[in-house]
């Protein structure tokens, strides 16, 4: 074993990370939880990893796995672990405001991002995406592709019970108020589940084959309908005239893909390394009693097409593999 | 016969403890071809262990056992399956969901082309009940829709059906009717006769009598008596079995006060099924037996009486009328029932004594405490009970499966006569204890009538039935067949009207 | 002694009662859209309770032996993730047709085994299956997350073929579920190792005093479940086409509600496979017509939740006269 040169390796990187970091020093450790993996989490969690590198602290990374209760444990192990800061992708919404308050009492800056929790004045900061502009954007895209004739929209909503769920669904039929051409013809409630966004698909296209345009709130969900699509003829690129028109938010690669190959009209991307730049940094200052102002952040997603992708590609997470 | 019949099964000082406490301490026993040997022994002296090893349920800690001429430590479930030893187990080893042919061939399912072969377990089923053992059992019927005793019947062909050697009967007769018990004890007969070696556990001294060559006794996991059943006078047997002398006075329940009022007044009690305008009165103090076969209507009329099921015809009690009756208002009006299958409906068996003494009577001592049960209240209630009853072992946070069957029943009869009720309904309120448990209820039942208490006793054990009543309601087929006040008291008439319906 | 005969009239009533309501509800849709009623929808319903279907057979055995299978979801994913790490490669562009058609083998012999894993370890701990197939539902999705990394896998060739294939007109997957309603419906009802599920569920004493090998048993029906959540994972996979981390996340719920709903009870000792499809059939119906009516989206739970409640009344009803008549004897 060969533990001395190791040894003195790492003293070499903490004693220069010291030095370059200044105030901060590399065993200051930030608590991370996120509520579940999924290829987008995964995104983020490579985004924080490098903010945190860049910011020179250590992260504690854990995943609650879609339970409350787990991510409560995990938040009570970084309180106790004395971690600088605390950052979180809370799973419910409710909960994350009491881990938020013994947190914070207990000294250590709770710091909430994607998610919002159910009061926003708990947390130190709070970033998030913008889902209530994302779907606004998603709408007005509708509005003007079915310019003026009328239109007939399959929306597959993700969750009935969180944030992004609920305000990707609300703001988009928000932009539909005058224009009632764009008739909704199915509200397909999916639990962010693929295989529902799949027999969700078929069935509203059994009772309207006649569907123009489907709302995809998450990038997910385009696994569920791009099979329906391809068994019924009319999974077309984007300009052919049956081409069914599709909108869909997250900027993940399988989104990136499908606007590359003429799939999809439109992808709002989350801008995910400026959202975890944007959390670490908080969190640093936080740590450090600076304070952080303002105390919520919300970024609009980027949206992109098939005609403007290779010039947006840069700018999207998704694009980059 | 007897000694020198060839041994099928031998134990040799096999030695069980279970958590450290002795059950068996070095008994020998062996079963030979064409006999029958008793077991016998209160509640508790190890017969149930013993029966588990010999059915190869559990391993001793020591000893040997010989099946056949195969040397063994302990048996296994291939050795008892290869060796044909069949078991009859007092709570009954049945699958309540399956048909009967089924669960009577459930161990070697035989089988056509993959499937069940049906035709087969129902010509199987019909051989062992219908004609070997007489009862008119329905081969495709459900179990759970059958009667205790006919699961019983049911219990008694499965156990055949795998034996061809050996059966063990663990207290085979307690649900049956006289009839059925004839066909049984014939048919034990058969079995001997054709070679097969026979171990009859019971409390029935006069079927151990009836029907045994030799007779063991056990007490504490010891051996302390064995001989041929023709040498063993039933003073010295019982002597035996409790290691002290039984009261042999003959039993008498405590005359009747003259003129006792009326406290129950049924008049043509009428059910959709089976009751037939059945009409008695009952007297405060009076002890009323209620007895005929199986399925003659006995339970039926408690049930009728307690609201359990839909009923015409008028019941008085204590002079007022009682209507819509349900076993929460008959609680009320200070009428109660101990119903047969204790098991199934009356004790939460895995609760603790303690929980199940007061299950009944907790509502009314929560009244008079203001509406809060205080645990101390509890627990000197249960204790009062535990002494009364003499329920053994009295420690209240046993759980209730752990006491033995004549302690559990106990617990459940003194349950009930805690609410000092007026008319107490007792539906085979020994069936399965041990003598020392029957004797301890009988004696609570005579001194209980004695100070006011109107029971209404269900039995089928006539010696029971004749020793407590005051009055005997002989029922055939729903009706009131004869009513025999105590000075006419005879076996053969009650027996003879119970099965024909009149006395001739 | 009520007559077999009523018994059985009693069990096929149960059974009528739930076809009633399905072809209520069936009715119900089709008055809102005539689409609802046309082949073409027949065929997406059967499709889409397929999956369910097959597992929810498997979980009929489990649940008639007094187990619980919590982990069929977790088995799901699983045993794709390994398929598709042991035989297939998610590229097509390293795609060979030699490991590719090993995806089957794999799927089914690893669905089997971790069954049997479920099945060992209630044999060997004596705790209770909900809490052993608690703790595998955590454990064999944890693997799955490693296995993958969490990653969206598309997937191409041979393991998507069983649920896109098509035979004599008719897609696999419901080939699959007709036969293993049939083979189900056939080993409970006929075989002897059916029986001998119930007889352990009804009652693991008498089964032990019988000398029924109950481990053996017990073994089975997890592994017939693993099995059977395997397939339904086939066909999930291959209907989205993609393997992704949610694949089976709270598949056991809605199985488990099919089962319960056909009238198998929780406890053990009774059970039907044309119950379990009747109730597997009508929450595909509903979920079915809810998205072609373009039911508010917040209705659809109460729904549900109204008709299932309906179907255990309907139910209770239909048992409710038996407690009177047990004791009855002639």
């Amino acid at each position: 074993m060969s533990t001395l040169p190791m040894k003195s390796g790492l003293l070499g990187i903490v004693l220069a990370s010291l030095v370059a970091t200044g105030a901060m020093s590399a065993d200051t450790t930030i608590g991370v939880s996120f509520d579940k993996i999924e290829p987008f989490r995964v995104a983020q969690k490579k985004a924080i990893e490098d903010a945190a590198k860049a910011a020179g602290v250590k992260v504690d990374f854990a995943n609650a796995d879609k339970d409350a209760q787990r991510q409560a444990s995990q938040v009570d192990t970084m309180v106790s672990n004395k971690d600088a800061a605390i950052v979180a992708i809370p799973w419910d919404i409710e909960a994350a405001v009491n881990l938020a308050v013994t947190s914070i009492a207990a000294g250590i800056p709770f710091v909430s991002m994607d998610q919002a929790p159910a009061d926003l004045k708990a947390v130190t900061y709070h970033i998030g995406g913008d889902p209530c502009t994302d779907g606004k954007v998603a709408g007005e895209y509708f509005v003007k592709a079915a310019a003026g004739k009328p239109f007939k929209l399959l929306e597959l909503q993700g969750g009935l019970a969180n944030d992004n769920g609920i305000k990707r669904s609300k703001c988009l039929n928000n932009a539909f108020v005058g224009h009632d051409n764009i008739k909704v013809v199915a509200q397909v409630p999916t639990d962010w589940n693929p295989e529902k966004a799949l027999a969700g698909t078929e069935n509203a296209m059994q009772a309207h084959p006649d569907l123009n345009g489907i709302y995809a709130p998450w990038n997910d969900a385009l696994q569920g309908i791009f099979p329906v699509l391809k068994a019924k003829n009319v999974l077309l690129p984007v300009g052919d005239p049956k081409h069914i028109i599709i909108v869909s938010i997250d900027g993940t690669p399988l989104g990136c893909k499908a606007v590359k190959d003429r799939l999809i009209d439109l992808e709002i991307a989350t801008p995910v390394p400026e959202m975890a730049k944007r959390a670490i940094d908080a969190a640093v200052k936080a740590a450090n009693k600076q304070t952080i102002s303002p105390q919520t952040e919300y970024l609009p997603g980027i949206p992109y097409g098939p005609d403007n992708v290779a010039e947006m590609a840069p700018k999207i997470w998704g694009c980059q593999s | 016969m007897g000694y020198s019949a060839e041994s099928l099964l031998s134990l040799r000082q096999i030695k069980k403890s279970f958590a450290g406490v002795p059950v068996l301490r070095d008994v020998s026993l062996s079963v030979g071809r064409g006999e029958v040997v008793a077991l016998v022994g209160e509640n508790g002296a190890g017969k149930s262990t013993l029966k588990n090893i010999m059915s190869g349920l559990l391993g001793p800690d020591s000893g040997e056992i010989q099946l056949g001429k195969k040397v063994l430590f302990r048996l296994r479930v291939e050795d008892v399956k290869s060796f044909g030893i069949g078991t009859i187990h007092q709570e009954l080893s049945l699958f309540d969901t399956l048909s009967v042919a089924e669960n009577v061939s459930i161990a070697e399912l035989p089988t056509k082309r993959g499937a069940v072969d049906r035709a087969n377990i129902r010509q199987t089923a019909k051989e062992l009940l219908n004609d070997l053992l007489e009862a008119d059992i329905d081969p495709d019927a459900i179990v759970e829709d059958l009667s205790l005793g006919e699961r019983q019947m049911v219990e008694i062909a499965k156990a055949i059906r795998i034996s061809h050697s050996l059966l063990i009967l663990d207290e085979p007769t307690t649900c049956l009717s006289i009839q059925e018990r004839k066909h049984l004890f014939a048919v034990v007969k058969k079995l001997r006769s054709r070679g097969y070696g026979i171990l009859y556990i019971s409390h029935f001294l006069d079927e151990i009598y009836e029907l045994s060559d030799r007779i063991v006794v056990l007490r504490d996991g010891v051996v302390v008596g064995e001989e041929r059943a023709d040498l063993l006078p039933i003073k010295t047997l019982s002597k035996l079995m409790v290691g002290r002398d039984l009261d042999e006075s003959p039993e008498q329940p405590a005359d009747l006060v003259p003129n006792s009022p009326v406290i129950l007044s049924v008049r043509e009690l009428s059910d959709a099924s089976l009751i037939r305008e059945v009409s008695f009165d009952l007297r405060a103090g009076e002890i009323l037996g209620l007895g005929g076969l199986m399925g003659a209507g006995r339970s039926e009329i408690a049930e009728a009486l307690l609201g359990l099921r839909e009923s015409e015809g008028r019941v008085t009690v204590a002079g007022h009328q009682f209507m819509n009756r349900s076993p929460k208002a008959a609680i009320g009006r200070g009428l109660v029932l101990v119903s047969e299958d204790r098991r199934r409906d009356q004790a939460f068996l895995i609760r603790s004594l303690g929980e199940n003494l007061v299950a009944s009577h907790v509502r009314r001592l929560a009244q008079r405490l203001t509406g809060r049960v205080s645990h101390a209240a509890e627990v000197s209630n249960g204790r009062q009970i535990v002494l009364e009853f003499g329920v053994e072992p009295g420690r209240l946070s046993n759980q209730m499966i752990s006491l033995s069957g004549g302690n559990q029943q106990k617990a459940i009869v003194g349950r009930w006569l805690a609410h000092k009720p007026q008319i107490c309904v007792l539906d085979e309120p020994t069936k399965g204890v041990d003598i020392g448990a029957r004797q301890a209820i009988h004696a609570l039942i005579r001194d209980r009538a004695s100070k006011g208490t109107a029971f209404i006793l269900i039995s089928s054990d006539l010696p029971e039935l004749m020793a407590l009543s005051h009055r005997i309601l002989v029922l055939h087929k729903g009706r009131v067949a004869s009513t025999i006040p105590r000075e006419r008291f005879d076996a053969a008439d009650i027996v003879q009207v119970a099965s024909t319906g009149r006395l001739h | 002694m009520i007559s077999a005969r009523v018994r059985a009239l009693e069990n096929a009533r149960q059974q009528l009662g739930l076809m009633l309501i399905i072809a209520i509800v069936a009715i119900g849709f089709t008055l809102q859209t005539i689409r609802f009623a046309d082949a073409e929808n027949l065929r997406n319903i059967l499709l889409q309770a397929s999956a369910t279907t097959i597992a929810a057979i498997g979980m009929t055995f489990v649940l008639a032996a007094r187990g619980i299978d919590l982990s069929v979801g977790s088995i799901a994913n699983l045993t794709i993730a390994l398929a598709v790490a042991l035989a297939g490669t998610p590229l097509p562009a390293e795609l060979s047709t030699a490991t590719d058609a090993l995806v089957y083998p794999v799927v089914i012999v690893f669905g089997i085994v971790l069954g049997l894993v479920n099945g060992a370890l209630v044999n060997l701990s004596g705790v209770s299956a909900l809490i052993i197939t608690l703790g595998t539902l955590t454990l064999y999705r944890g693997l799955a997350l490693h296995l993958t990394k969490a990653s969206l896998i598309p997937l191409t060739g041979a393991i998507l073929s069983f649920a896109r294939t098509e035979v004599l007109g008719i897609d696999l997957p419901i080939w699959s579920m007709g036969f293993a309603t049939v083979l189900g419906w056939y080993v409970l009802a006929r075989m002897p190792i059916g029986r001998l599920v119930l007889a352990v569920g009804g009652s693991p004493r008498s089964a032990t005093e019988t000398g029924i090998a109950v481990w053996r048993v017990r073994a089975f029906v997890f592994a017939l479940s693993g099995f059977c959540a395997a397939v339904s994972g086939l066909i999930s996979v291959g209907r989205v086409g993609v393997l992704n981390s949610d694949l089976g996340f709270g598949f056991e719920f809605t199985v488990i509600t099919a089962v319960a709903l056909g009238g198998t009870s929780l406890f053990g000792g009774r059970a039907s496979v044309v119950g379990t499809v009747l109730g597997a059939m009508l929450l595909t119906v509903i979920q079915n017509g809810l998205n072609l009516i373009g039911a508010d989206p917040y209705i659809y739970d109460v729904v549900r939740g109204g008709i299932l409640l309906g179907a255990v009344s309907i139910d209770a009803f239909v048992r409710g006269q038996r407690p009177m008549a047990v004791q009855m004897s002639d």
